[in-house]
């Protein structure tokens, strides 16, 4: 599915429920003790597992399935893209390509394909699909939703066999990432039977016609009840994957599925509230695994709403919650208080940036400096004759939010300011963030591996795009434009430092937290090493002990 | 009673169409409706991209006109094609019916099991302590809420103590068995949500049967069959239920849709594969024609349960049709 999964929708259905994909990988970073229980043995070959999802999947084809994350892993593992992103968000792995290169003036990408990658049928993989791919994606009545990351390609063209180029308009960033590892890549010699217009009405087609060269094929699927994956004979990896069966069961009740879990009838468990550890952790033969998501929550001012385009008030307010409180009583051991969307267990976090302080005596004396000072002795600050009040909204059924809020109203009222919570239904709390009709909110946005933050914090994104919080600062502006023009994302890590520098000095937001997802899994499963791009993201390694029956 | 029965008919008619108008509009003037939900995924989408997946799907075009395109698609009976699975709504439904009414058959027949004898047997202690102990027992189970009792008998038949299968329709091994070990299989999985839907719609069906049993019991004809010498059994089995459970029947079959409501929960949280598991995931993925197509089968089974008491009703009764 897009990898450019920074959509608030997404982030904030996520958490209001669905399973879905995200976090920080649990190897880099910090605070990462993992892996009780993981087996030294050697891998076997063999044997099904088992893991609960909470929603089915829409579809086989991802350009034309709504964007879910069970889609995306369900996917993802039946099919492969050029190269892969790794979650540590740099390193980039090949896949269907083995090697690639750029022109010198960097507006050319070349592809070469490996000549051993096969469908499922025995056709061989070719730039033909490639270039089949690109047209769907780029088709308008196709309509794939995540196209506008490709609107700096010109075209695309298959130079032979198995070489394929990229031309784009200008150089950027993160041409790789946005042609080769957002979306996979689809077989020309089937699916290419199937005119356009017609995709989107297609998806019994699309399953009737599924070839694919990843390492699961499709056995079946039972809509409501299970997608059952088996090993794909003709994949290239040899002795991949080593289970023979991947069951996807679909258990919409999270209740229901921590108890098959504990049961056994899952082997994993894609999300755990941390209200389940006590009793995962009390039963034999299960462990847990813990990883920063990626997403980030953050408390948004209305910038458009006097006072908060100031940014002495902002940073009063920064200063006038006591995050790390909050976060201890929220999340526990499971979150940690953030400066910036650029936490410490992505590579590109500035070390040098530590979140603001709780500081309320700082707090007071800036909001007095601003000219906000409780005049008539009612407990609230006012300036000519306006209270300083702040109507703080978040989507309801999301409990860390709603806690937040009664949190943020009572610390924030001990320094004179006046926060009333309003908990509303998520599309109406949409509608109005997106028409600039609040104070306040308390959102969650994803992180974006290209780390081009203009969609956040851009002034051009403030009319009709999703600088909701009318932010506008040229200064950012600029540097924003330099990181997604430099070269490479490592050249553009001085200028990613200094954006969380500028985060950290203009108060944008208030960066709440980030949290860990915990996945549960059953000790007979082994090699599970779940991430935030994806949880079944190492599947294809997944063995179990009691394999090779 | 022609004209009785083109009447109600007509009228029945007249309220699905209002129903599924009804549904429509509020379906696309609510916020995030259709281009501020599923259509909207919100930042990195540009405008461009949006008004594309609205031409789409025709949501470019003024509310009245897709509503009369919608209507004339949906009088001959196409439902459309779901946005999120790319197949037609019908067949995602028709996929789905019959697990719900297998489970809503298995309810029924537990739910009688149980109300039928019961209700009797507290028709015929009225005012004792037995009596008093149904009732009670009744409403206990009639005011559980369905998903937490599910969570319970789970918690209880297929992790303490288990006996039964948690969830689903079938095993995941189910293909490996004979036809025979797979009716069993199912038959176990049914047995969990069925004796759930079942025991709490039970409740009020037992308060139901205990009530009309007892209005006959007060009727001088069943004092006259008392007087004659009867035994009480053939009093109360033979003459008095023939009429306590014309009342019964037509309460199964209005109450034909509540059970499947019920259905919708307690498929949830045992991921039986119905009606209610496709209405739950249309409407978080938005799925505009999914949901618009199981509102309407909705709609449609509850005026047809109406419909089809009233019309039994009125064959019964000849005051019925001419009043």
């Amino acid at each position: 599915m897009p990898r450019i999964a920074l959509t608030l929708l997404t982030v904030l259905l996520l958490t209001v429920g669905a399973a879905c994909g995200g976090g920080g990988e649990p190897t880099a970073g910090d605070g990462e003790a993992p892996a009780p229980a993981e087996s030294t043995a050697e891998p076997r070959s063999g044997g099904q597992a088992v893991v609960g999802a909470t929603s089915d999947i829409g579809g086989v084809n991802e350009v034309v399935t709504s964007s879910s994350v069970i889609n995306s892993e369900v996917i993802r593992r039946m099919f492969l893209p050029l190269v892969d992103e790794q979650p540590d968000f740099k390193t980039i792995e090949p896949r269907l390509a083995e090697s690639w290169e750029f022109s010198d003036d960097r507006r050319s990408l070349t592809f070469h394909l490996r000549d051993d990658v096969v469908w499922s049928d025995g056709e061989p993989v070719t730039s033909d699909d490639v270039v089949f791919t690109y047209n769907a994606w780029t088709n308008p009545d196709v309509a794939w939703e995540s196209a506008f990351a490709l609107e700096a390609v010109e075209g695309v063209e298959a130079v032979d066999e198995h070489t394929v180029r990229f031309d784009f308009s200008r150089a950027y960033s993160t041409q790789l990432l946005d042609v080769a590892a957002g979306a996979v890549i689809l077989p020309e010699h089937t699916w290419g039977q199937k005119p356009f217009d017609e995709w989107r009405t297609a998806g019994d087609w699309f399953r009737e016609n599924l070839v694919v060269n990843g390492p699961f094929d499709l056995e079946s699927w039972t809509p409501q009840q299970e997608v059952v994956l088996v090993r794909n004979p003709r994949y290239y990896e040899e002795g991949l994957p080593y289970l023979d069966r991947l069951v996807l069961r679909i258990v919409p009740n999270q209740a229901n599925q921590l108890t098959q879990l504990l049961t056994g009838d899952l082997d994993l468990v894609i999300q755990l509230s941390p209200d389940d550890v006590e009793r995962v952790e009390a039963t034999e033969g299960v462990r847990i695994i813990p990883y920063w998501t990626r997403a980030y929550i953050s408390l948004g001012l209305n910038q458009r709403r006097a006072p908060f385009g100031q940014v002495e008030v902002r940073r009063a307010i920064t200063l006038g919650i006591d995050r790390q409180t909050l976060v201890d009583s929220i999340w526990g051991e499971y979150g940690r208080v953030i400066a910036s969307p650029i936490p410490p267990n992505i590579w590109a976090y500035n070390e040098d940036v530590e979140p603001l302080p709780y500081d309320p005596d700082e707090a007071r004396r800036l909001l007095d400096e601003a000219g906000w000072t409780d005049s008539d002795g009612d407990g609230v600050r006012d300036k000519d004759g306006e209270p300083l009040t702040i109507d703080l909204m978040t989507n309801t059924g999301n409990r860390q939010r709603e806690d937040a809020m009664v949190l943020i109203q009572e610390q924030l009222g001990r320094v004179g300011v006046a926060v009333t919570p309003q908990a509303l239904e998520f599309n109406t709390m949409i509608q109005r963030v997106m028409g600039g009709d609040f104070d306040a909110v308390i959102t969650g946005w994803s992180i974006p591996t290209t780390f081009d933050f203009r969609y956040a914090f851009a002034s051009e994104e403030i009319d009709g795009g999703s600088n909701v919080i009318a932010y506008s600062n040229p200064e950012m502006d600029q540097l924003l434009a330099d990181i997604r023009s430099a070269p490479t994302l490592e050249e553009a890590k001085p200028l990613i430092d200094r954006l969380q520098v500028m985060l950290q000095e203009d108060q944008p937001y208030t960066f709440l937290w980030q949290s860990q997802r915990l996945v549960g899994v059953r000790n007979r499963l082994q090699g599970v090493n779940p991430n935030h791009l994806f949880s079944l993201f190492e599947a294809r390694h997944w063995w179990v002990e009691d394999g090779a029956e | 009673m022609t004209s009785y029965f083109v009447r109600r008919t007509a009228a029945s008619l007249v309220l699905l169409w209002l129903v599924v108008s009804l549904t429509f509009v509020l379906l696309h003037v609510t916020p995030g409706g259709v281009s501020g939900g599923w259509v909207d995924l919100g930042p990195g989408q540009s405008a461009e991209q949006r008004q594309r997946l609205e031409r789409a799907y025709g949501l470019d075009r003024p509310l009245a006109e897709q509503y009369l395109s919608w209507l004339g698609r949906y009088a001959r009976g196409d439902l459309g094609t779901s946005w999120n699975h790319g197949r037609p709504v019908t067949r995602v439904i028709a996929e789905a019916l019959p697990a719900t009414l297998l489970l809503a058959l298995a309810a029924v027949g537990v739910e009688m099991a149980l109300a039928v004898p019961l209700g009797i047997w507290a028709a015929r202690r009225r005012g004792s302590p037995t009596d008093h102990a149904l009732r009670g027992t009744g409403l206990f189970f009639f005011s559980l809420p369905d998903f937490w009792f599910g969570l319970m008998a789970i918690l209880t038949f297929a992790y303490l103590w288990p006996i039964l299968p948690p969830s689903h329709m079938r095993s995941v091994d189910a293909h490996t068995l004979g036809p025979v070990g797979q009716a069993v299989d199912v038959a176990r999985h049914l047995v969990l949500p069925a004796l759930v839907l079942g025991i709490t719609t039970a409740g009020g069906t037992l308060r139901f049967v205990r009530n009309s049993l007892l209005e006959v019991l007060d009727q001088d004809y069943i004092r006259t069959a008392r007087a004659k010498g009867l035994p009480e059994s053939r009093v109360v089995g033979v003459h008095a239920m023939r009429n306590a459970v014309s009342p019964l029947i037509q309460l199964v079959g209005v109450s034909l849709p509540s059970l499947l409501n019920g259905a919708l929960v307690v498929e949830v949280v045992f991921a039986w594969p119905g009606l209610g598991l496709v209405t739950l995931q249309s409407i978080l993925t938005r799925d505009l024609p999914m949901i618009l197509g199981t509102t309407t089968l909705a709609a449609f089974l509850v005026i047809l349960g109406n419909l089809a008491a009233d019309l039994a009703q009125a064959a019964a009764d000849p005051r019925v049709r001419h009043g």
